[in-house]
């Protein structure tokens, strides 16, 4: 089909993510001929079968040193546990690969600069998942914040949360040495993104959360951005929150619900009626590379899809990479900032001599 | 420090339980959840936590090696509740776990149990609901094998159990009366048998280290006579809702149905109820580690024509009633915690006017309102 056929992808990491949504989408793309050959690596074997039994005509490996004379050109997609993002990178990218890496980029903003000097230095891609942004709504409430469709931005309230359901193949989610924290590092990598995609960068925070020891499971940020747009952000993931993001213009409102592809509402200030926004348009990224399967609707699935398909593209030079490395790093900027200004989370629910234990906590915890 | 093992301590008694043994320096607690997405809410601490299916008895036994006592906090269907309690004793045996705390519950009595009932009163086995047949069974099953004296039982009946991270009893309840879903039966005058979670972990940390609680039974519940109505307005006042706006409904038999004193006709309507397939699989549901979004879910099961043609004459087009809420509302007695004074010498600490407070601080923080 392409220049890219044959380009080799090479899965690092078997876990629920590649499962669910690396996986089904690579299938996707081998059966319409758009990839080549395909190698799934984890230590795990019953990882590795679950992913296989969806690719089973990838070849199977363990470490990745298995397959160094096969990375050059190659494109590694690397889906392990966040404190193995950099290393997994920069090997990939030395050995002359193309890279591909989850979210977050990294635990720290040393590590997303050691795996930009390596990309850098190998001229290869760096690619980061923060795949929200493959969303038509996301693109669209991007456009109405730049362009002003509603006045100027003056603030805004995200609250996502949810008690925990992915399905994770180890404890590295819970751990601050794997993962690097909780839902600010693991869910919020994703709303800090787009915090920052939309709306620049932030002046002032205020970062609140409830890890005591181990990692927060509930997160407050109160910020002002650059721009003077004020904003409040809370994250579970423990409790289920409204999963909603609601801004408030000069003029109107606009309310996004997490996770819907293509649809977001708004309305006028002083109106009572609202609108229901339903966004068609494939937004022109990687669209000639989709096949005919995936061109009607949009769904999560297909953003994921989309991700991949700019992935390829760019490594063709066809396009630009949504989200880079550079981009990746910022997010990781953001949350390793929340950290370093952390408070304890205020729990007033919880009797005085409790809170006041709660304090206590705060010296204890070892950032990677 | 003596390590206290908390059986089922990603759920909200489990993970209060744990909390307040870290916080108050009891004991070092020992999570055990069933699967690595149940750590999330836990791994907020640094605690040696463990992964053990709650019905095998080797996992369990690994999992509370070195623990002195075992909390059983674990929920789900009636498979899982009589599976576990059997697979915990068992498990505790071989691991050398001196006490095992578990946590039953007061529907073992029913609904509205009769004047007089006490700890000692036989148990309803035949009841509407799967869940308190099943709690029945699960107490008969720990009964019987406490008799071989290898490890000290303690068995705790909570009622209606509220406070922060209750899912149904405060926060499904808060969001059905901001939504103008929530009713009162008979004007919410039933009593409701509260037990905050607070005073419920203290009495259960009192059970594991008190000479004098193992073999006992225990009724658990609030110092005061709380009313529904009572929880019902505490619980608006803290999402800022006018209770008097609460719909009320009346058990009286109205034209058709056959006239039946008000609990027994409850009881027959959420018999037929329950014999629905539909309903059945959607109470399962609700038994698992629900979230609100489920309870959610729930409510628009039980808006299908099957249930609705059930529930009789509702007050409003829109009321749709639990039969499992409606049969509790129609409690007429206050649990007696005699035991528990005499035996343990226990006094609840936390009045149900504090608790409502917490209970509404916590409801600002998980509704987002916190600020």
């Amino acid at each position: 089909m392409s220049a890219d056929k044959g380009m080799k992808i090479i899965l690092v990491g078997c876990g629920a993510v590649a499962e669910r949504l690396y996986a089904p989408c690579l299938r996707h793309l081998v059966d319409d001929g758009v990839l080549g050959d395909m190698v799934l690596i984890d230590r795990s074997e019953k990882q590795i079968e679950k992913v296989h039994r969806i690719l089973p005509n990838a070849s199977v490996r363990v470490h990745l040193s298995e397959v160094d004379t096969e990375l050059d050109g190659s494109l590694v997609i690397v889906a392990l546990p966040h404190n193995l993002h950099a290393r997994a990178t920069i090997t990939a990218l030395q050995a002359g690969a193309h890279v591909l890496c989850e979210k977050p980029m990294a635990r720290t903003v040393e590590e997303c600069d050691a795996m930009l000097t390596t990309e850098t230095a190998s001229a290869r891609l760096l690619a980061i998942g923060h795949f929200r942004r493959f969303f038509p709504a996301v693109n669209v409430i991007r456009d109405w914040i730049a362009e002003e469709r509603l006045g100027k931005l003056i603030s805004f309230r995200f609250l996502e949360g949810e008690v925990y359901s992915w399905p994770a193949a180890s404890a590295s989610f819970f751990s601050r040495e794997a993962a690097g924290g909780g839902v600010l590092i693991d869910a919020g990598a994703h709303t800090m993104d787009l915090l920052l995609w939309w709306m620049g960068s932030v002046e002032e925070l205020v970062y609140s959360d409830d890890a005591s020891g181990g990692v927060e499971a509930n997160c407050i940020l109160k910020l002002k951005m650059q721009s003077g747009v004020v904003g409040f952000v809370q994250m579970s993931r423990d409790w289920p929150l409204a999963n909603q993001y609601y801004f408030e213009f000069e003029r109107g409102w606009l309310l996004y619900t997490c996770d819907i592809v293509d649809s977001f509402r708004w309305g006028w200030s002083g109106n009572h009626l609202a609108y229901h926004v339903v966004i068609e348009d494939d937004l022109g990224v990687g669209f000639d590379r989709l096949p005919k399967s995936v061109r009607s609707g949009c769904t999560m699935m297909r953003c994921f899809e989309r991700q991949l398909s700019n992935v390829l593209a760019a490594i063709q030079g066809k396009q630009r990479l949504v989200c880079p490395g550079t981009e990746g790093r910022k997010a990781v900027g953001l949350i390793e900032r929340c950290y370093r200004e952390r408070q304890v989370l205020r729990q007033a629910w919880l009797p005085k001599n409790e809170q006041a234990k709660l304090e206590t906590f705060r010296n204890d915890e070892v950032r990677p | 420090m003596r390590k206290f093992a908390v059986l089922g301590a990603g759920g909200f008694i489990g993970y209060r339980l744990t909390e307040y043994l870290l916080l108050n320096e009891v004991a070092v607690p020992r999570p055990i959840v069933r699967s690595f997405r149940s750590m999330a809410r836990v791994s907020k601490f640094d605690l040696d936590m463990r992964i053990a299916n709650a019905l095998d008895v080797r996992g369990l036994a690994d999992a509370l090696e070195g623990c002195e006592a075992a909390f059983h906090c674990v929920v789900g269907n009636r498979n899982t509740i009589l599976g576990s309690i059997e697979a915990t004793y068992a498990a505790c045996r071989q691991a050398g776990v001196k006490r095992l705390i578990y946590l039953s519950s007061a529907v073992v009595h029913g609904h509205n149990p009769c004047p007089g009932t006490d700890e000692d009163s036989p148990l309803l086995k035949v009841q509407p609901f799967d869940y308190n047949v099943s709690k029945v069974l699960a107490e008969e099953k720990l009964r019987s094998m406490m008799s071989d004296a290898t490890v000290e039982c303690v068995i705790l009946r909570p009622c209606i159990v509220f406070g922060p991270r209750s899912t149904f009893w405060s926060a499904q309840l808060a969001s059905d009366i901001l939504a103008g879903k929530a009713y009162l039966v008979d004007g919410g005058l039933g009593i409701c048998n509260t037990i905050f979670v607070d005073n419920l972990v203290d009495v259960m940390v009192l059970c594991a280290k008190h000479p004098a609680a193992p073999g006992n039974t225990f009724i658990v519940k609030d110092a005061e006579r709380v009313t529904w109505r009572q929880l019902y307005t505490a619980l608006a006042a803290a999402v800022g809702v006018d209770p008097s706006g609460i719909q009320s409904v009346s058990s009286a038999a109205d034209d058709g149905p056959p006239v039946l004193p008000a609990s027994e006709s409850v009881y027959y309507a959420a018999r037929t109820i329950w014999k629905s397939r539909v309903f059945r699989a959607a109470k399962e549901l609700v038994r698992s580690p629900s979230t609100v979004s489920l309870a959610i879910k729930l409510r628009s099961w039980l808006k299908s024509p099957e249930t609705r043609a059930v529930a009789r004459r509702p007050p409003a087009q829109s009321m749709v009633l639990d039969p499992e809420i409606v049969s509790l509302q129609l409690c007429q007695y206050e649990l007696p915690t005699r035991r528990l004074a005499n035996v343990l010498n226990y006094q609840p600490r936390v009045s149900f006017d504090v608790a409502s407070l917490r209970t509404a601080e916590w409801l600002r923080f998980a509704f987002g309102s916190a600020e």
